[in-house]
Order: C-alpha cells, then sequence, then structure tokens
C-alpha cells in the first residue's frame, strides 16, 4: 500500500518528465528518424520563442494573471524593427528602439489593468486586438522584408559550432535568467506570495501593484525576443504572425505545472511543457496528421496534464490534513 | 488514482496517434515495373538519345509564352504588375506555359522510387482537400512515394516540416506556401540540402525551380469584362462607384488581380473605385452592407476579389434587396450556384485540382532529369449563366449543379 502510494507520488510529481518521455517514445517507434539530433535541434529552434513566451508567462500566472497580447506584442516588434531597418536607421538603434517599445506595451497592460482595477484577461484581450491593428495599420498589411542577415542569423537562422542553432541557444539563456529571477530573487519570491494570497501579501508588506506591473513590462521584453526570433525565422516583420502565441505560451506554463490559480509554478515545469508542445508539433508534423488531428491531439494532452495537476493538488490538500 | 490518468494519458496518446492517416502513398507494383522498365530501355551514351529521354513528356500540352532558355522572371512579372515585394529567384530554363485543365499527356513515370514530401497551408476546406487528394492521386501514377504536411496556415510549422523532409532525404518538394515571404526559411533549407523544389503559387522571397500560379492579372480582367459588357449592354454611361472587395492586408494575388481589374476599366475615367477589406465572408457582408447605404444608386458594380469576399458581398445584397452586378473570382460550389441564379454575373474560375497535376508533373520531370519550365500559368475560365451548368460538373468531378443545389455535396 506505502509502495503504491510512493509510485503515486512519484508519477504525479514528475509528470511533465513522464510525458515527454512517453512521447518521444511513441514518436520515436512511429519514425524513427525522430531523435536524429537535427530534427531535434530544429524542433528546438522552432519552439524557441515559444518557451521564451512561456517564462514570461510563468510569472503572470504565478501572480493569478495572464497576458492575451503576447503574439500581437511580437508581431509589433517584428514589423517596428523591420520598419526601421527599411528606412536605413542602424541596427543597434532599432533593437534598441523595440526593446523599449515592447517593455512599454507590457507596461501598458499591467499599469490599465492595476490602476484601472481591470480584470487582465479583459484588459490584454483588447490590447491583443489594439497592438495588432496598429501592426496592420502601419505596414498597410504588407509583409516587410528583413536584409539584415547579421539580424537573421543572430536571432533565427544562424548556428554556434556549425550545429546548435541560434534561437536554442538564447532560449537557454533566457531560462537562466528568469529561473535565476524566479527562484532566486525577491521578485519572484513576492510572485508567488502575491499569487497565493493577495491580501496576505498586501498585509506583509508586499507591494504588489509595482510588481504586477513590474511583470508585465517583463513579458513585454521577453514578448520583443520572441518577436526577434519569429521576424528571423521569417525573414521579414510579419504583422499577422504570432496569433497563437499566448495561448501556447500559457499552454506551455500550464502543462509544465504551473497554476492558472497562481501561487505555484516553475521554470523548469515551463521548458517541460514547452518541449511536450514541441514534441507533439514536431512529431505530428512527422507523421503527416492533418490539422483536425493536430488539434485534437494537442487538446487531449493539455487536459489530460491539467487532470494530473488537479490530482497532486487535491493529493497535497489531503496529506496536508491528514497532518 | 494517479497512475490510472496516466496511463489513460498513454492510451489517449496511441488512439490520437493510431488516428493519424500517416498520408503517405507507396508506389504501386505496376508503376514501379513500368519505371524501371523505362530506365532500362534508356540508352544515355549518345547525345540525341540523351535528348530525347529528357524530352519534356508533357510539352504537347504547353502553350508557350516564353520560349525556353531562360528562367522566368518573376520579379520582372510583379513589376509589371504593380507590385514591388517580390525577390525570388526561378531555376528553371524551359520556358513560361499556359497549360490546359484537361491535359492530353499523362503524369510522368518516376526514374526511380522518389520520395516527395508535399506541403500546403491547409488541405481540410473544400480547395486544400480537392489539392491533396488530386496530389495523392498522381503521385501514385507517378511512382512516387508522397509525405503530406498540413501546415494549418502557419508558416514556422511548414518551414519545421521542410525542415524533417530535408533530414530524412526526400527527393523533392511541393511546397503551397502559408506566407509568401516567409517560406523563404523552408526555401533556403532547400536550396542548402541542393533538394528540388516546385511551388504551388508564386513566393515573394527565396529560390524555387518551379511556379504553378494562375494568371492573376488575367483573372482580374476577365472578371472585368464580365461587368463591362453587363453595364453595356445595360445601357449604363459607365458613371458611378465600382466596389472592389479585398483582404485587409497585402497578398500578392490580391495585387495582381486588382491591377488587372482597373486596367481593363482604363477607358471608363468616370468610374470611382472603392475598396472594401476584409477577411472573413461576415467581415465583407457588413462592409458592402455600409457601402450600399453610403453610395445608393451611384454603385453600378461590385468586385469579389476571392471567395469569401464574393460570399459575403453576396449575402449583403440579397438580405438588402440590391440588384447590383457582381463580378467575381473563384469556383466555389457557392458561387457557381448563384451565377445559376442569377444572383451573380459571373466569375473567372480556374480548377482547383489542375495545379496538383502540373505541380507532380513538374517535380518528377525535373528528378527525371528534364529542363522544367520556370512558370506554368493554368487555364482561366470565366463562367457565366451561360455555361455554368459544364463548368460545375468539370470543376468537381462530375457531380451536376443540380445534384449540388438538391443538397448533394460530393459525387457518389
Amino acid at each position: 500500500m506505502q509502495a503504491r502510494k510512493n509510485v503515486g507520488q512519484i508519477l504525479i510529481k514528475y509528470r511533465t518528465i513522464l510525458i515527454l518521455v512517453v512521447l518521444t517514445a511513441v514518436f520515436t517507434i512511429l519514425k524513427p528518424i525522430f531523435v536524429d539530433p537535427t530534427n531535434l535541434l530544429n524542433m528546438m529552434k522552432r519552439m524557441s520563442y515559444v518557451a521564451i513566451a512561456a517564462y514570461a508567462m510563468t510569472f503572470l500566472l504565478t501572480l493569478g494573471v495572464f497576458d492575451l497580447s503576447s503574439g500581437s506584442m511580437a508581431a509589433m516588434v517584428g514589423v517596428t524593427l523591420a520598419f526601421m531597418l527599411s528606412k536605413g536607421i542602424p541596427l543597434g538603434i532599432a533593437l534598441a528602439g523595440a526593446v523599449v517599445l515592447s517593455i512599454l506595451l507590457g507596461f501598458l497592460n499591467g499599469f490599465i489593468s492595476v490602476k484601472g482595477k481591470i480584470n487582465a484577461f479583459l484588459v490584454t484581450l483588447a490590447t491583443m486586438n489594439i497592438y495588432r491593428g496598429i501592426a496592420l495599420t502601419v505596414t498597410s498589411g504588407r509583409t516587410v522584408s528583413i536584409k539584415i542577415k547579421g539580424f537573421t542569423d543572430f536571432f533565427g537562422n544562424g548556428t554556434v559550432f556549425n550545429t546548435i542553432p541560434t534561437p536554442v541557444i538564447i532560449m537557454a539563456v533566457f531560462f537562466i535568467a528568469c529561473w535565476f529571477l524566479y527562484r532566486r530573487t525577491k521578485f519572484g519570491f513576492y510572485c508567488k506570495c502575491i499569487g497565493g494570497n493577495l491580501e496576505a501579501a498586501k498585509v506583509a508588506g508586499i507591494k504588489s501593484d509595482k510588481i504586477i506591473i513590474s511583470a508585465f513590462a517583463l513579458n513585454g521584453l521577453l514578448c520583443c525576443f520572441a518577436g526577434f526570433i519569429l521576424a528571423s525565422l521569417m525573414n521579414a516583420g510579419v504583422p499577422d504572425i504570432g496569433s497563437d502565441l499566448s495561448m501556447d505560451a500559457i499552454s506551455a506554463a500550464v502543462l509544465g505545472g504551473t497554476a492558472i490559480a497562481g501561487g505555484i509554478g516553475t521554470m523548469w515545469g515551463t521548458v517541460g511543457g514547452t518541449f511536450i508542445m514541441g514534441i507533439l508539433n514536431a512529431g505530428l508534423s512527422l507523421l503527416g496528421a492533418q490539422s483536425p488531428t493536430q488539434i485534437l491531439v494537442k487538446g487531449i494532452v493539455i487536459i489530460l496534464a491539467v487532470l494530473m495537476d488537479n490530482a497532486l493538488k487535491n493529493r497535497t490538500m489531503v496529506t496536508s490534513k491528514s497532518n | 488514482m494517479k497512475k490510472y490518468l496516466a496511463m489513460l494519458l498513454v492510451v489517449a496518446l496511441m488512439l490520437s496517434l493510431a488516428a493519424c492517416s500517416g498520408n503517405t502513398t507507396a508506389p504501386t507494383e505496376t508503376a514501379s515495373t513500368e519505371a524501371s522498365a523505362s530506365t532500362e530501355t534508356a540508352a544515355p551514351s549518345v547525345a540525341s538519345e540523351s535528348a530525347v529521354e529528357n524530352a519534356d513528356p508533357n510539352a504537347a500540352d504547353y502553350t508557350y509564352v516564353q520560349k525556353a532558355g531562360a528562367p522566368f522572371d518573376l520579379i520582372g512579372y510583379y513589376a509589371n504588375a504593380d507590385f514591388s515585394e517580390c525577390e525570388t529567384i526561378v531555376r528553371s530554363t524551359g520556358g513560361v506555359v499556359s497549360v490546359p485543365d484537361d491535359p492530353k499527356t499523362s503524369i510522368p513515370k518516376a526514374k526511380e522510387k522518389y520520395t516527395i514530401g508535399f506541403s500546403c497551408y491547409y488541405t481540410v476546406d473544400e480547395v486544400g482537400a480537392m489539392i491533396l487528394d488530386n496530389m495523392k492521386k498522381y503521385a501514385e501514377e507517378a511512382g512516387v512515394e508522397l509525405l503530406v504536411n498540413d501546415a494549418n496556415y502557419d508558416q514556422n510549422a511548414q518551414n519545421q516540416a521542410v525542415e524533417q523532409w530535408v533530414t530524412q532525404g526526400v527527393d523533392g518538394v511541393i511546397i503551397a506556401p502559408c506566407d509568401f515571404t516567409g517560406v523563404q526559411g523552408a526555401l533556403d533549407s532547400l536550396k542548402k540540402a541542393n533538394i528540388p523544389v516546385v511551388t504551388l503559387n508564386a513566393p515573394l522571397a527565396g529560390e524555387t525551380d518551379s511556379v504553378v500560379m494562375g494568371e492573376c492579372v488575367e483573372q482580374g480582367s476577365l472578371a472585368a469584362q464580365i461587368l463591362i459588357d453587363k453595364l453595356k449592354a445595360s445601357g449604363s454611361d459607365m458613371k458611378g462607384v465600382i466596389t472592389i472587395s479585398t483582404l485587409n492586408f497585402v497578398h500578392p494575388n490580391a495585387a495582381t488581380r486588382e491591377k488587372g481589374f482597373r486596367d481593363a476599366f482604363k477607358d471608363y475615367p468616370d468610374i470611382e473605385f472603392v475598396n472594401l477589406t476584409g477577411v472573413s465572408p461576415e467581415d465583407h457582408y457588413a462592409q458592402f452592407e455600409g457601402a450600399l447605404a453610403s453610395h445608393g444608386d451611384n454603385l453600378i458594380g461590385a468586385f469579389g476579389l476571392y471567395s469569401s469576399a464574393t460570399i459575403g458581398l453576396l449575402n449583403a445584397a440579397k438580405a438588402n434587396k440590391s440588384n447590383v452586378p457582381i463580378t467575381s473570382i473563384d469556383n466555389d460550389k457557392v458561387i457557381l450556384e448563384a451565377i445559376n441564379n442569377g444572383e451573380i454575373l459571373g466569375s473567372c474560375c480556374y480548377s482547383s485540382t489542375t495545379p496538383a497535376f502540373w505541380c507532380m508533373s513538374a517535380i518528377v520531370n525535373k528528378l527525371n532529369g528534364v529542363d522544367i519550365p520556370g512558370a506554368y500559368f493554368y487555364q482561366n475560365v470565366n463562367v457565366t449563366k451561360d455555361n455554368v451548368e459544364e463548368m460545375f460538373e468539370h470543376y468537381y468531378n462530375g457531380l451536376t449543379l443540380a445534384e449540388y443545389s438538391s443538397g448533394q455535396t460530393e459525387k457518389k
């Protein structure tokens, strides 16, 4: 009985890894080329911008909020950058401008939500359309080519040691930074406190408004780099790109164990969740699955992962009560 | 409980993956035998025999727009249509040709058992499904193995699929791009791997061996002619407003169709064009309703530049009991039925299945060593009430308009 409990605990605790292993095994059996190193590296390249957006979403979900405008911000950054470069603005200035813009967009989301006391869902639902509309208007709906090879190689199409795609390196660097921020700094600690119990956090003297607004600004910053990667992969600023980025980022974080209700999260889990989605996309693509099948399978995986997550929470509560 | 959940997850995954069709076709024994037999009979040592062997087996169906010897200048083609966004290089030097919907020649037989990857922007709507079904059919006829990717309008996913195929070592690729500029990533991967590629629709960046596309300027021009003929026949003084229902973002096909349409009216300077933009039928419904209200009797015509636009403005016209003459491009069943009912004047149509034939022909010929044309323009036909029944059967595999109107959606 005790042994069964322990196995159950292990299965739930390491559910993300378990799902990863099962998926990899299944796809490898069906298509052995799945585990070809080139295929795996390309898969990681293609999911890198989702991972970066998901790191930021982990902070927001831990706070008990989320941002639906991530994709619109990434698109706006891409087209702004492409537009500036096409007008002859030096790369450094264009990059800096894009970074400042994205932080401002994220800040606006947080500021309006907090100071206006409006649910973040509603604010970012509106800004999702506003930012996208601006991107489409500025470009008249055109895709704006990016011809600076240094930029597209650095953020998208280049490799390190002639093997590892540069987006994978960027993804890893941001993971280290976000993990440190989440686990080793007051900011990350405060996010968990606020998400766990907002009133208690306020009573404890945590400046919750500042933290929440900062998290949204951080999301803007990370969406900027997600936008750089997307624009590099497309060799262009595309105004209607990234429409699924917010949902993919939320899915990745939730699959990794971050609670939608707030208070709980893990960067390692988010990486795992991103890998789950990346493996699903790559594996289904190799199998030649049509889009209805892809959508169906992804939906099943997400709902089952969330069920397992709830089972863990219930078990944790039962264990606490019995103690 | 958690164990059972984990097991349920695995079972559900296995069932879901089993539902994946795989979408590969294996060459038949007969086709393989014929392919190897044709290889055995070739004797490449003599120049003339080599020329015969590498002769294009589909040449009898070509009407040359540009003779063989130079690559197709796609950049110049778009520049002539006032569209300056194209940077694509087309490599093949076999000329530029118009091709018929009903070719007399057959799909060429592959000299070896090639593996071809086919990635389409979407394969679940009517057009996409027809293209996919026909691509599989022609792959079997050619004796090649076909790998399929449905990109679901995600260029990133399409580029990933192509990279996977490069890793797998496919022999050739056919791409119908999701994003005409973003597809460059896929084309660059194929160029680096020296894998030939044929694109269905012309990309705006990257390199391709050949493009299979509609002559969109001609499509716009033909659609305009339907409206011009009607207006002149009704004694119009050719003054007033004509709306153009188009996309709210720049798309090369849309830009070139609009160019052809507007140019057709160059002799009528008193006509004012108003663009109504959107994406979905409901967008265009709302836009056209607004146009009806604001222009009133001054509105003398309407042009649906693509099927969703036409469907939207048609329904708005019907709801408002408007008699504004409507012309269109695309051959959706709904549009053809509306032509038959007199609700639309006519539509410039093209086959949804012919492109599959010519894409497969191009890639197999390329792999067989033939210098294929750089561009294949498929046939545009004006469909009006006079020929709508015949053309409906032609485009929809024998299904009649009467059968469709009675509720049947496919030929049984």
